[in-house]
């Protein structure tokens, strides 16, 4: 991200604001860091899991619809850079059709939901192509997102999915974690076409 | 690598053969790193799988292009690093009560100036992972319901862990794009 981005990344911000906690960007690192912790009462995990989905999901649906419909299929490979390799690396477009299939491959092994074949994984349907269509298929992902947060339980978290190899809290973090990585991707392919990714526009930089 | 399920050893294949689904960074495999036997151990999972990423590139990328950037309103290779790994200190000092790591001024941009060589950045990066498994490890689950006030605010200190991960996925993200722009594939994309 850009130079600039002192403290907390929109990410941060987007977490923070979230639950209340909304920040400053900068300077806010503490010259000491405070010594003395409390205890109060703790969010369930569904309520934190769910929060994570919401800031990432802010992100990458941002991102998507920053990026004008007539650059979608752009890729760095386009861009002909001299000494790079991005022969066949993923478009835009595909970058959030994949994004939005890993989570309905994740999601869903916690919902149990059925879903289509090739809504699971991989890059998603072929047939989904229009900005529109895709910034929707990425939206239903993670609304599925907060359905499978929602039935996560003190109890249940650490349990295998009846769908899945993993445990349910794994699966829902990873999504996350799997997202932001690809948000940072996105992120350069939006700056590739001069656009300012949208986390990035209310900074006073 | 733990057994894969069939459906996902189909993706796996998949990614594999179709040049349309190449792989830039991370597959899905959610399997890809141990279960989870509590919340801490299922945190500590995902901050040592980033940060480890992060690790790897550090050591992978060649020094003359530490300091290179993709677009000029970036920051460099290096400077990604250390503010990955800069955040990561912000976080792990405020939920430890101690300043762990070495002193690199307030907020979360170390200079270059101060981490001169590969060696300097690579060992800020792994100091930060360590120090903040560390951490996760000693607190436990009990940590994670604390609170820590950091800036004005308290936080959840789950939620700030979650911060620094999720902010350093970013970052990785960032870094895949700036390897592919000199020829270069990602280490965790090497596996695949």
């Amino acid at each position: 991200m850009k130079r600039v981005r002192i403290l907390f990344p929109a990410t941060a911000i987007f977490v923070f604001a979230a639950t209340g906690l909304a920040q400053n960007k900068s300077a806010t690192a503490p010259a000491n860091p405070p010594q003395a912790q409390a205890t109060q009462p703790a969010p369930t995990v569904a309520s934190l899991v769910d929060r994570e989905i919401g800031a990432v999901e802010k992100q990458i649906v941002d991102a998507a619809e920053a990026m004008p419909e007539d650059k979608y299929n752009f890729s760095p490979e386009n861009l002909n850079i001299p000494g790079a390799d991005y022969k066949g690396v993923r478009t835009f477009a595909v970058q959030v059709k994949h994004v939005a299939a890993s989570n309905y491959f994740l999601f869903s092994s916690i919902t149990g939901d059925q879903i289509p074949d090739d809504y699971k994984g991989g890059n998603g349907p072929t047939d989904i192509k229009t900005k529109a269509d895709i910034v929707k298929f990425v939206k239903d992902s993670f609304a599925m997102g907060h359905k499978a947060a929602a039935m996560l339980t003190n109890e249940n978290m650490l349990q295998t999915a009846e769908h899945s190899k993993s445990p349910r809290l794994h699966l829902a973090t990873f999504a996350v974690a799997h997202a932001f990585d690809h948000y940072g991707q996105m992120v350069e392919y939006l700056r590739m076409n001069g656009i300012v990714p949208p986390a990035s526009r209310t900074k006073s930089d | 690598m733990k057994r894969i399920s069939l459906t996902l050893y189909a993706f796996t294949l998949l990614a594999l053969v179709a040049p349309s689904l190449y792989a830039q960074s991370q597959s899905i495999d959610p399997s890809s790193s141990l279960p989870a036997r509590s919340r801490a151990d299922e945190l500590l999972g995902r901050w040592n799988d980033i940060g480890n990423k992060l690790v790897a590139m550090a050591q992978d990328f060649p020094e003359d292009k530490y300091d290179y950037k993709l677009q000029k309103d970036e920051r460099t290779f290096a400077l990604n690093l250390l503010h990955a790994a800069g955040l990561d200190f912000v976080v792990l000092r405020a939920v430890a009560g101690s300043n762990l790591g070495p002193d690199f001024g307030k907020g979360d941009n170390p200079s270059r100036d101060q981490f001169k060589t590969k060696a300097d950045v690579v060992k800020f990066v792994q100091e930060a992972v360590a120090d903040g498994a560390d951490v996760i490890k000693q607190q436990g689950d009990a940590g994670l319901d604390k609170t820590t006030k950091l800036g004005s605010k308290l936080h959840h200190n789950s939620d700030l862990w979650m911060l620094a991960i999720e902010h350093s996925g970013e970052h990785y993200g960032q870094l895949v794009v700036y390897y592919r722009a000199n020829n270069m594939v990602p280490p965790d994309s090497r596996r695949q």
